[in-house]
């Protein structure tokens, strides 16, 4: 019986360190994960069944949140904890090679690139920042604010006009109040940061969170900044102004600075 | 099983644990360290256990954003292009859909994909 074909599911590139933490460690699909070191280079490796990982398992496992759920968690698992050892440089999700041979190629050619990635990272950490506005949580909500005295003579078409209006005035005032929060996060943050990279904002039809999500930064921080950073990010918490709101993530593993094209300097 | 464990294979990752090994530059946090590979709350362990940004799991939506749409982009012999997040995202919203009709919130921190899918 010919053995299963077995492929490499890398999951970040490293600077060598001692791989004995590894052992029991479970990968994706509960693998375990080793390590392939080329020079000054180490890959984060689970030797996984090719079948589970190919294109057409990939194109449809990604649609199985379970799945994807749970692969994504042991990636995550597997960085961080390779992280308390040495700096890391996350690869994206199910990046798949023919084996540890085919690794030590991907090292050999792209150690520059990952050389590169991993002298930005070292002694840094990611933090996530996400600001909200939720105009509902303003005062009264519109629907149950008590009718205004209605002015001497004022018609009730006048009076209507004049509640929407002030509807309108409180979700505008609420949106201007969450840009300014957002320029002032991002300018305070940006002290103790030597980079910042936005995600998407999170969709809240989806999310169930509550508002709407204005601003999702990640900063990449100096360590020894990552007490400063998180007591500035407490403040605004703190002082977040009626109808907006600040959510702070992390320490992360530097995922959002690990692509070259990442870690533009704040301005 | 919860959202945190789905494949029922022990605690999830709590906060992103990021710790520095010897020479990493990293400070070593306070009351040591206990126990790899668990390490579900090393890198929390930077914080205070009464910091409120402490000890809070890790949310799934946060964690797509960087799994999915970061991380060092290589090719890789047997990957669909993941970095081509468009094509993911149009097949995931199928699915979004039908678990948004028939399981209304099974996310504890919110729908996983919050913020792939655009509508």
């Amino acid at each position: 019986m010919s053995e299963e074909p077995r492929a490499g599911y890398v999951y970040a590139v490293a600077r060598p360190f001692d791989p004995a933490p590894l052992a029991g460690l479970e990968g994706v699909g509960g693998y375990p994960v080793h390590t392939v070191v080329v020079a000054d280079l180490a890959a984060v490796v689970s030797t996984v069944p090719l079948h589970e990982f190919d294109e057409e398992a990939l194109k449809a496992n990604l649609e199985d949140l379970r799945w994807l759920e749970g692969v994504a968690r042991a990636h995550n698992a597997v960085i961080d904890a390779v992280a308390q050892h040495a700096v890391v440089a996350p690869l994206r999700l199910a990046t798949v090679y023919h084996g540890d041979d085919r690794v030590r190629e991907v090292l050999r050619e792209g150690h520059d690139t990952f050389d590169a990635a991993l002298r930005r990272l070292t002694g840094r950490l990611e933090f996530g920042v996400k600001v909200y506005a939720d105009p509902s949580t303003r005062g009264t909500a519109p629907a149950d604010a008590p009718a205004a005295p209605a002015a001497p003579g004022e018609s009730p078409g006048k009076a209507y006009l004049r509640r929407r209006r002030e509807q309108r005035d409180r979700r505008d005032d609420t949106w201007r109040t969450a840009a300014d929060l957002c320029d002032r996060v991002d300018a305070a943050l940006c002290e103790f940061a030597d980079a910042r990279e936005q995600h998407r904002p999170q969709d809240a039809s989806l999310s169930g969170a509550a508002g709407e999500n204005v601003l999702n930064a990640a900063y990449l921080v100096p360590a020894e900044h990552a007490d400063s950073f998180l007591r500035a990010a407490e403040r605004l918490r703190a002082d977040a102004p009626e109808g907006t709101r600040v959510e702070v993530s992390g320490p992360w593993a530097p995922y959002s600075f690990a692509s070259i094209d990442a870690g533009e300097v704040p301005a | 099983m919860s959202p945190q464990d789905p494949d029922g294979r022990g605690p999830a990752p709590a906060r992103a644990p990021v710790r520095g090994g010897e020479g990493s530059g990293f400070p070593e946090p306070e009351g040591g360290f206990t126990g790899f590979p668990e390490g579900s709350h090393s890198l929390a362990r930077m914080l205070d256990e009464d910091h409120p940004l402490a000890n809070r799991d890790i949310s799934l939506v946060d964690l797509l954003d960087r799994v999915l749409a970061k991380g060092v982009v290589v090719s890789g012999d047997l990957t669909i292009s993941i970095a081509d997040v468009d094509l993911v995202r149009v097949s995931l919203r199928a699915l979004v859909s039908s678990v948004n009709e028939k399981v209304p919130s099974p996310w504890e921190h919110g729908h996983p994909l919050a913020g792939w899918i655009r509508t």
